[in-house]
């Protein structure tokens, strides 16, 4: 596949022109992964309806701080879950996404994973807010994630309450 | 060069919100200017001003082999989310006023653009 710089056609494409870009109001789901500290974070909201018993993704959106591929993954995983049963949409996995952008550089394959755990996240708190059984493999996934969390939250956690106290103190500011 | 240092600075910082200048007017090199940019971070900016024809750098992690933010960046005082917006624009000789233009006139855009992306639109959602 022709590439512009370290990056395929494809990724381009997806990051000048991001498919599912914004926000969903009142979503039924939302992952949110990665950290602004380390230089990518990723917001996937997921809107789940029934259809002949089954649970369909008929909505889903993204914002994404990132770089080109992290809005790619972003943008992509938006395609590959919309339309797709709960159960479909687990089986979505990191060599899906980078071989649906034509392939990523081997130091960005990490934001395929953050495109997958934002995916299952989303997931994971649709079913938790509907205190459903959460499936052991999704269970399993959400633990990892949350250790990664706090070992970030630990390693940055000077920053990330210096960055809260920015926060609160704009909005205080009105 | 110095004059042109003077036009871009200015001129970033008029033209898009949100954005800081990093170091001092006075006491710099003229050929080197570091700014950051709230809400976006600094390969995506880089990317798309290559595709308009512009190259520039950034000290964000995510355009190093080690994914971390630009150490000097840090030092210099910068927070890692500021380093990861960052952008250095490097002046020449051959460097044009009417390139300075150029930049300045597609940059606000681009910032736009990514800012409409990013989940941290701050206090510039229109």
């Amino acid at each position: 596949m022709k590439k512009i710089g370290l990056y395929t056609k494809k990724v381009i494409e997806h990051f000048k022109n991001p498919h599912n870009m914004g926000k969903i109001e009142n979503p039924d789901g939302v992952g949110k992964v990665g950290n602004i500290v380390c230089g990518d974070e990723m917001w996937l909201y997921i809107k789940v309806k029934k259809d002949k018993g089954k649970e369909i993704i008929s909505d889903i959106k993204f914002e994404t701080y990132g770089c080109v591929a992290a809005i790619a993954t972003s943008s992509i995983i938006t395609d590959l879950a919309k339309g797709k049963t709960i159960e479909e949409a687990l089986k979505i996995d990191k060599k899906e996404i980078v071989e649906a952008l034509g392939g990523l550089p081997p130091v960005k394959l990490h934001c395929s994973v953050l495109a997958t755990d934002a995916l299952y996240e989303a997931i994971y708190d649709y079913l938790k807010k509907k205190k459903r059984k959460i499936p052991e493999n999704l269970e399993k996934i959400h633990q990892r994630i949350e250790r990664e969390r706090k070992i970030i939250e630990e390693k940055y956690k000077e920053w990330i309450k210096f960055e809260e106290n920015i926060k609160e103190n704009k909005k205080a500011e009105g | 060069m110095k004059k042109l240092k003077e036009k871009l600075v200015k001129g970033v910082l008029n033209k898009v919100k949100g954005s800081h200048f990093v170091g001092d007017l006075k006491n710099s090199l003229p050929n080197i200017a570091n700014f950051w940019f709230e809400g976006v971070e600094g390969e995506s900016i880089v990317i798309e001003l290559d595709l308009l024809g512009i190259a520039v750098s950034t000290g964000s992690a995510c355009s190093s082999e080690k994914l971390q933010a630009s150490h000097v960046l840090l030092a210099c005082g910068l927070k890692p989310w500021q380093a990861h917006g960052s952008l250095r624009v490097s002046l020449g000789r051959f460097t044009k006023e009417k390139e300075i233009d150029y930049f300045l006139k597609v940059l606000p855009k681009v910032i736009e653009n990514l800012r409409k992306i990013s989940p941290f639109k701050g206090d510039f959602e229109s």
